[in-house]
C-alpha cells in the first residue's frame, strides 16, 4: 500500500504544480495576438473595443485601423459581462496602458445574467487579482461553490496551457490586434428566419448594473473617452419585446453617456448575408458595419 | 446521483466507513442498506420496483423449488411464470413507449387515430440490470445449479448491489451471491487492484468521454451541417466515447466493489483491439454477452443443429441484444448488423501475443483496423437519433468525403465544438489521451503487460495509476454528463 500512496501522491503533486504554474505564470506567456495580454503589450491604444464575441465578429480590425489612422484593439470574450469588463479595464489601467477612446459593448444577454464565466480564455488572460475579484462576484451573486472553484482555478485552460506553443503557431494567425480575420460566411434567409430567438431574461442583473456604473466612473477618473455601443442583431431578435425592454433598461443605466445604438448606424440588419446567426455578423457584415460605424463616429 | 459526482464520493466514503466499522459477519447488512440508500437517492419509484422484484424473486424461487419437489411440471410452469412476469415488467417499462409509437404509426396509416401517444411510461434506471440478475438466479435454481436462497439479505444485496445498478456488469449469482453470503473481509491485493481500476475508470469517463461528448453531440445534432471529414471524425469519436464511458463505468463499478472486499468479473477487455467481430464480442460488455450466450443462444440450439439454425440463432441473439439496448429501429438494426457480421466472420485462430514477425504484426493491425471500422459503422446506428439520420450520415460521409479533404475541411473538423481555433487545444488533448489509451491497451493485450494489466506492483501500472490521478484532477469534467449505458 505504501507504494500505492507514493504514486497517488506523485500524481496529486504533479497536478497541483501544473495548476499553480498555470494560474500564476501562464497569463504572462508571450506571443499573443488577442486578449488582455496582447492589449497590455500594445501600451498605447487610441481606440479600444471592449466587449463580447459580438465585437470580435462585428468590428473589422483592418478597416478600423485604416479609417481611424490610430492604434485600435479589440478585447472580446464570449459572453463577456460588464462585471468582467470592469476587471479587464482595471487590469489594463493597472498595467499603465494608455487608452484614449473606449467602446464598451452594451449587450443585453450578458448584462441580464448573474456573474458567470462563459469564456475560459478570460480566466487564462486575467492576473491573479482579477481572477479572485471575478470569482468573489460569482460567490456573492451566483452562489458559486466548490465545483465553480475547481472549474475556475484547477480545470480551466489546462489543455490550452499544455498545447500553448502549438496553439500559438497555428491559432495566432486567426487574429490581429484582437480582431477576427476569418472569412465567416453569411446564412440564407430561410436559415436565419427559422432560428429560435433565445428565451426571455427577466431584467438587468444588479451586479452588472453596478459594473457598468463602475466602468463609467473609472473612465471619468482616467480621462478616457467612453462610448457604449450596441452591435446590430438580426431583425427578428431586435424586434422581440423582451430584447427591446432589456435594451431600454440598459440605456437608462448609462443615461448621460455617449451611446451608439444599432439603429443609428443605418446597418441593414435584414440582409441574411450580413449574419452568421441571430447575434453575430458575417465577414461581409463585419466590414460593412465597421465602415458605417466609423462614418458615424468620425464624422 | 451518479458515480462521477462529488456527492457520490461522499456517499461512498460513508459506506466504506460503515462497512469496515461493522463486524465481518454483518457487513452484508451494510451492503444492503447502502444499496437501498443509493436507490432512494436515485429515485423512489425505481427503488419501489426494485424491492418488489427482490421480494418476488426470493419467494418465487422458493415456491418454484417446493412445487418442483411435488411434481416437475409444476416447477416448470412456475419457472416460466416467474420469468414471464420478470421479463414482462422489463418489457413493459422499456418497450411500451416504443410499442405505442409503432401502434400510432400503424393507426395513422389507416387514418384511425392521430393521437401522439397511447401510453407513456417513465424510464426505470437499473431495471434491465437487476431483472437480468433475477432471471439468472431463478434459472440457476431451476437448473438445480444452486439451492433457493434462504438468506433474504444476501439475495437482496446481490440483486440491488449498488456499484452495479446503473449500468452493470451483470454478474451471475454463482460468483457474486456466493461472495455476499460469505465473509466480506478487506483484501489488500483486491483493494490495490480496485484502486487501479477506479483511477483508470474515472480517467476514461471524466477525462476522455466527457471531453469528446460535446463534439459528438454537435455532429449528431445536425449531420447535414458538416463535411465528410468532420463526420468521419465525429463517428470515430463516438466509438471512443461509448467505450470510455461504458468501460470507464464498469471499471469504477469493479473498483468500488473491490474496496468492499467483493470481486466482480471484468466487463471489457480492450475490445477495439479485437482481431475480428467474434473476438470483439468476447471483449465488449462481457457480462451481457455471457448472459445472451447462456440464456438465449445455447437454449435456442447454439451451433449444434446445422449451419442454417446456427445462423438463425446468432441473428436472433443479436437482434435481442439490440432490442435490449433500447426500443428503436436503430438498435434493432445495430443488433442485426452485428448478427450478420458474426455469421460472416470465419472461425479464425485467436490472435495471441506471439506476433513475432513483421508480417504477423501487419496482418494483426489490418484485422484490428477492419474490425474497428465495422464496429464504428455499427455505432452510427446505435447513436443516431433515427434510422434515417444514420443513413444520411453514412451517405454524406461517402459522397462528400473527397470534397472535404482540404485545409478548410480540416479547419471545420477541428472547430466543430467551440467554433474557433480555441478548439485546437481540446482537439489535440483528446487526440493525445486517445493515443495514450491505445498504447496502454495495446500493451495490455499484445505487449509486455499482457496478463498483468491489473497487477498493482507492476511499475508500468503504477505510472499509469499516477498519470490517471493527474489527468483526473487537471482535465476531469465532473458531474456534467450521465453514463450512456444508464439509459439501457
Amino acid at each position: 500500500m505504501k507504494k500505492y500512496v507514493k504514486y497517488a501522491f506523485m500524481g496529486l503533486i504533479f497536478a497541483m504544480v501544473f495548476c499553480c504554474i498555470k494560474n500564476f505564470v501562464a497569463y504572462r506567456l508571450p506571443g499573443k495576438s488577442s486578449g488582455m495580454q496582447a492589449a497590455i503589450q500594445e501600451k498605447n491604444i487610441d481606440y479600444l473595443f471592449l466587449g463580447s464575441s459580438l465585437f470580435r465578429q462585428g468590428i473589422d480590425i483592418n478597416i478600423a485601423l485604416e479609417e481611424t489612422k490610430g492604434n485600435c484593439f479589440i478585447i472580446s470574450y464570449n459572453g463577456n459581462q460588464p462585471v468582467q469588463m470592469r476587471e479587464e479595464l482595471a487590469m489594463l489601467l493597472k498595467h499603465q496602458v494608455e487608452i484614449e477612446n473606449i467602446y464598451v459593448d452594451l449587450y443585453v444577454y450578458s448584462a441580464a445574467l448573474r456573474p458567470a464565466i462563459s469564456d475560459k480564455r478570460f480566466i487564462w488572460d486575467m492576473d491573479t487579482r482579477g481572477k479572485i475579484n471575478v470569482f468573489s462576484e460569482m460567490v456573492e451573486h451566483s452562489e458559486a461553490g466548490t465545483k465553480e472553484f475547481v472549474d475556475f482555478f484547477i480545470s480551466a485552460n489546462n489543455e490550452y496551457f499544455l498545447f500553448y506553443p502549438i496553439f500559438q503557431l497555428v491559432g495566432r494567425n486567426e487574429f490581429y490586434k484582437g480582431g477576427n480575420l476569418r472569412e465567416t460566411p453569411g446564412r440564407t434567409r430561410n436559415v436565419l428566419d427559422h432560428l429560435e430567438t433565445p428565451g426571455d431574461r427577466e431584467r438587468i442583473h444588479e451586479a452588472q448594473k453596478q459594473a457598468l456604473i463602475d466602468i463609467i466612473t473609472m473612465c471619468k477618473e482616467q480621462g478616457i473617452h467612453l462610448t457604449f455601443l450596441e452591435i446590430p442583431k438580426y431583425y427578428t431578435l431586435e424586434q422581440a419585446d423582451y430584447y427591446q425592454r432589456l435594451q431600454g433598461e440598459l440605456e437608462q443605466i448609462i443615461e448621460g453617456q455617449e451611446y451608439i445604438s444599432a439603429s443609428q448606424v443605418g446597418f441593414d440588419n435584414r440582409n441574411p448575408e450580413n449574419y452568421q446567426d441571430l447575434f453575430h455578423l458575417s465577414a461581409r457584415g463585419r466590414r460593412e458595419y465597421t465602415k458605417q460605424l466609423l462614418n458615424v463616429e468620425l464624422r | 446521483m451518479t458515480f462521477d459526482t462529488i456527492r457520490f464520493c461522499v456517499f461512498f466514503m460513508m459506506v466504506m466507513g460503515g462497512f469496515y466499522l461493522t463486524p465481518v459477519a454483518k457487513r452484508k447488512y451494510v451492503v444492503l442498506a447502502s444499496s437501498v440508500a443509493f436507490y432512494l437517492l436515485l429515485d423512489v419509484k425505481v427503488s419501489l420496483l426494485g424491492f418488489v422484484t427482490v421480494v418476488f424473486t426470493y419467494f418465487g424461487a422458493r415456491i418454484m423449488e417446493r412445487l418442483r419437489q411435488e411434481k416437475i411440471i409444476y416447477g416448470r410452469c412456475c419457472f416460466w411464470g416467474i420469468i414471464t412476469i420478470l421479463i414482462g415488467i422489463l418489457l413493459g417499462f422499456k418497450y411500451l413507449n416504443f410499442a405505442s409509437d409503432v401502434l400510432c404509426q400503424v393507426l395513422q396509416w389507416f387514418h384511425l387515430s392521430t393521437q401522439k401517444k397511447v401510453f407513456e411510461l417513465f424510464a426505470m434506471i437499473g431495471l434491465s440490470y437487476y431483472t437480468l440478475k433475477a432471471v439468472m438466479y431463478v434459472a440457476e435454481v431451476y437448473q438445480e445449479r444452486r439451492k433457493p436462497e434462504k438468506d433474504f439479505v444476501a439475495l437482496a444485496s446481490y440483486l440491488l448491489f449498488f456499484p452495479q445498478i446503473i449500468a452493470g456488469p451483470i454478474d451471475p449469482p454463482r460468483s457474486l451471491l456466493s461472495q455476499l453470503k460469505g465473509k466480506l473481509c478487506y483484501r489488500e491485493e483486491l483493494a490495490k487492484k480496485s484502486l487501479l481500476f477506479l483511477a483508470s475508470g474515472y480517467m476514461k469517463k471524466l477525462v476522455i468521454a466527457n471531453m469528446i461528448v460535446g463534439y459528438v453531440d454537435c455532429i449528431y445534432d445536425d449531420v447535414t451541417a458538416y463535411g465528410g471529414l468532420t463526420l468521419l471524425y465525429g463517428i470515430f469519436l463516438y466509438s471512443v466515447q461509448i467505450y470510455c464511458d461504458f468501460s470507464g463505468y464498469s471499471e469504477i463499478s469493479i473498483g468500488l466493489a473491490g474496496l468492499l472486499g467483493i470481486e466482480v468479473g471484468d466487463n471489457f477487455h480492450c475490445p477495439y483491439l479485437a482481431a475480428d467481430i467474434k473476438d470483439f464480442w468476447n471483449r465488449w460488455h462481457i457480462s451481457l454477452s455471457g448472459f445472451l450466450k447462456e440464456y438465449i443462444y445455447i437454449p435456442l440450439g447454439g451451433n449444434r443443429k446445422g449451419s442454417v439454425k446456427k445462423v438463425r440463432n446468432i441473428l436472433v441473439t443479436f437482434v435481442i441484444s439490440g432490442l435490449w439496448h433500447g426500443a428503436n429501429y436503430t438498435f434493432l438494426f445495430w443488433g442485426f448488423l452485428h448478427g450478420i457480421l458474426n455469421c460472416l466472420c470465419k472461425k479464425t485462430k485467436r490472435q495471441d501475443t506471439n506476433c513475432n514477425t513483421f508480417q504477423d504484426r501487419v496482418k494483426l493491425f489490418g484485422n484490428i483496423a477492419l474490425t474497428f471500422v465495422l464496429v464504428t459503422v455499427g455505432w452510427v446506428f446505435f447513436r443516431a437519433n433515427s434510422f434515417q439520420q444514420a443513413v444520411t450520415l453514412l451517405y454524406r460521409l461517402v459522397t462528400e468525403f473527397s470534397a472535404s479533404v482540404s485545409m478548410d475541411g480540416v479547419r471545420e473538423m477541428v472547430m466543430v465544438y467551440t467554433g474557433d481555433m480555441m478548439s485546437l487545444s481540446p482537439f489535440l488533448m483528446s487526440g493525445c489521451l486517445m493515443f495514450l489509451l491505445f498504447v496502454r491497451e495495446y500493451r495490455c493485450t499484445y505487449g509486455g503487460l499482457a496478463g498483468q494489466y491489473d497487477k498493482m506492483g507492476n511499475q508500468e501500472n503504477m505510472v499509469w495509476f499516477s498519470l490517471c490521478i493527474f489527468f483526473i484532477i487537471c482535465f476531469g469534467n465532473f458531474g456534467s454528463q450521465g453514463f450512456i449505458y444508464a439509459n439501457f
